[in-house]
């Protein structure tokens, strides 16, 4: 097989990945329970779609403006997920949880600063100012959501707060695309011109691999039922009244006051 | 490679490399909790003095539970919760004691929902508590523990007494007979 078919085919399965992901979600009912992540996979469907009708019926200058427009919105929708997902882990009462908002505030403001300035020192190479602007938005999206998502993490393992697995899964499957990306972005920018080209492709097509693998995963994990919760035992009870002993010392009975 | 590309690339590949190392280590703490038994934080409650925390914890507040005023002065002196607490030995303890139970409430909010509530009030005291405790250590490091930690170590001793009162709440939740051997034990006070 040659570069260019598998190239072909990995975007052929990629669509065909996002598909099964989008059928899965409805078929679990679960688009509405996960809005920004259904509007996500549904916009990768449709940007496969729009792309390969304009391919062969326009000039490839309007099909890169198209491509790069359409990652300008793909990035605005990752950060939307992103928002969804701390909602879920931090909002569980309808109110966000009051001993991280503060934390959580100063996170989003720094990560914002920080993939600010990495992606204001990087001077990618680009035919228009179109096509530099959208390569530049694409590394400040996945550092910012690198950065937001080890957030997310710390945060909530401090606060001692759950991800149901759901949660979890959509998220670990975003972070390691992100997580992949960055490098790949950085490793893109070595080398001579014509080297570089071949090593983007290269890197495109490997990044093109782990969202086949993320893809396979986030339908394993929406397809699995939340886990059940367990009743209460006696035992369990017997457990509380064991904490009660544990975290004070009895020394003896004391009478009512 | 010119300078600038370097310095770009370079600092960009460090904020990648901590981000990831960040990331694999709250991964590994996600999963390590997830996996954890009750009965494994259980043994990780090392044990403090019930009646000293008692008395530090309800000389700060009044018969209602609110914090008292200045018409009713508190009893206890500086030394005496001091003394009572054991000290920054006892803080730690009761620091230590406050972690696990944070981690009880997400292992009750995880897998008994029945017990979110508690959960969720454990989970904030004891982040309150935790506060607290990080006041007293700055004022440790700053060597002006003396004339801090009869206010924060009380607050602190407040916040473990409320916890214990959630525990006492749980188990109310699940079965009374069982609750009125606690509420024996444990008197009234405090107690709604």
């Amino acid at each position: 097989m040659s570069i260019t078919e598998l190239k072909e085919s990995l975007w052929a399965a990629g669509f065909v990945g996002n598909c099964i992901v989008f059928g899965t979600l409805f078929y679990k009912s679960r688009i509405r329970v996960f809005p920004a992540f259904s509007a996500l996979i549904g916009l990768g469907v449709l940007r496969t779609l729009w792309l390969f009708s304009i391919r062969s019926h326009y000039r490839d200058s309007i099909y890169s403006h198209t491509y790069y427009g359409l990652a300008l919105v793909d990035a605005a929708v990752q950060l939307l997920l992103i928002y969804e997902i701390a909602r879920k882990v931090f909002r569980r009462r309808g109110s966000w949880a009051v001993d991280i908002r503060s934390s959580l505030i100063v996170w989003l403001l720094v990560s914002v600063a920080g993939a600010a300035i990495l992606t204001y020192m990087q001077h990618p190479d680009g035919n228009d100012t179109v096509q530099v602007l959208s390569k530049k938005i694409g590394f400040f999206s996945v550092m910012l959501n690198a950065a937001l998502f080890v957030g997310l993490l710390a945060l909530s393992f401090k606060a001692g707060l759950n991800w149901r697995s759901h949660v979890a899964g959509i998220a670990t499957g975003m972070a390691i695309y992100c997580f992949a990306g960055i490098p790949i972005e950085l490793a893109a920018r070595f080398g001579e011109a014509q080297a570089r080209e071949v090593l983007i492709g290269r890197l495109s097509m490997a990044l093109q691999f782990i969202y086949l693998a993320c893809q396979s995963y986030w339908v394993y994990s929406l397809l699995q039922p939340e886990p059940l919760p367990r009743s209460m035992s006696l035992r369990m009870e017997g457990q509380v009244a064991a904490l009660r002993d544990a975290v004070v010392d009895r020394h003896e009975p004391r009478s009512k006051k | 490679m010119n300078v600038t590309l370097f310095i770009s690339l370079g600092s960009s590949a460090v904020v990648f490399v901590a981000l990831l190392l960040i990331a694999l280590r709250y991964v590994r703490k996600h999963r390590k909790a997830r996996e954890t038994t009750w009965e494994a934080l259980m043994k990780r409650i090392v044990p403090i003095d019930e009646k000293a925390i008692e008395r530090v914890a309800l000389d700060a507040v009044d018969g209602s539970g609110e914090p008292k005023t200045e018409e009713h002065s508190r009893e206890l002196g500086r030394k005496d919760i001091w003394k009572l607490l054991g000290g920054m030995d006892g803080i730690n303890r009761i620091d230590n004691n406050a972690r696990v139970i944070v981690e009880m409430a997400a292992y009750l909010e995880r897998w008994h929902p029945e017990a979110a509530d508690t959960a969720e009030e454990l989970r904030l005291e004891a982040r309150r508590l935790e506060w607290h405790v990080g006041r007293l250590r700055a004022a440790e490091t700053n060597q002006s523990l003396d004339s801090h930690f009869h206010s924060y170590g009380q607050r602190a001793a407040l916040s473990y007494y409320t916890m214990l009162k959630s525990v006492l709440a749980l188990a109310q939740q699940n079965r009374g007979a069982f609750f009125a051997d606690l509420q024996r034990t444990f008197g009234p006070p405090l107690m709604n």
